[in-house]
């Protein structure tokens, strides 16, 4: 974990996410959060993230196509996530991502 | 991931009166994996119908919300 800190001049996954993000799907509204402080895992890790995004490439695509476009850029260029969540809208279906799910409750247990 | 996932999808498809069956993805690494690649998709829970994937858990709570999507998941009988 360390050298690969070293390695990418300390900038956090969330930074890392939502750049990779940024740059595919130009959102009109982005949200990464850092959820591992809700699980039972090691303090600093960085495991868990909710993302949320609100973007005109979404137009058309399904929800499944979607997902499959964010979770396939994320798990191939950002190694060692351990669980996405993913809220993904048009501009044309929402404003904001005041709708977007809450994290389930982790009920502890890290069992893979 | 855990087994919490797993088991907020299978509340949802009761919820919803949904005939489905489990297949348990840790006990067999080749389908676990052989799934992911199937699919394009890195994670679990899947839910599939005809062979397809429908989708993992946040895509299936969100497409719920959808009349015409739950209209076409075979529903239980009882």
């Amino acid at each position: 974990m360390f050298v690969t800190r070293c390695l990418r001049n300390m900038t956090s996954r969330t930074e890392i996410i939502r750049n990779l993000l940024t740059e595919k799907f130009k959102p009109t509204l982005l949200e990464v959060k850092c959820e591992s402080d809700q699980h039972n895992v090691p303090k600093g890790s960085e495991m868990h993230f909710y993302v949320g995004v609100i973007s005109d490439e979404f137009n058309g695509l399904s929800i499944l196509q979607r997902h499959r476009q964010i979770s396939k850029l994320v798990y191939e260029q950002v190694p060692g996530i351990h669980a996405l969540r993913i809220h993904a809208k048009s501009p044309s279906e929402v404003s904001d991502l005041s709708d977007a799910p809450d994290a389930p409750k982790c009920l502890g247990g890290s069992r893979r | 991931m855990g087994p919490r996932f797993s088991r907020t999808i299978v509340g949802l498809l009761d919820e919803n009166k949904v005939d489905y069956w489990t297949f348990d993805i840790l006990e067999d690494a080749e389908v676990r994996q052989g799934l992911k690649e199937y699919s394009e998709w890195p994670t679990y829970p899947q839910l599939y119908l005809d062979g397809e994937l429908l989708g993992g858990l946040d895509v299936i709570k969100e497409e719920l919300k959808n009349p015409s999507f739950v209209e076409k998941l075979p529903k239980r009988q009882d």
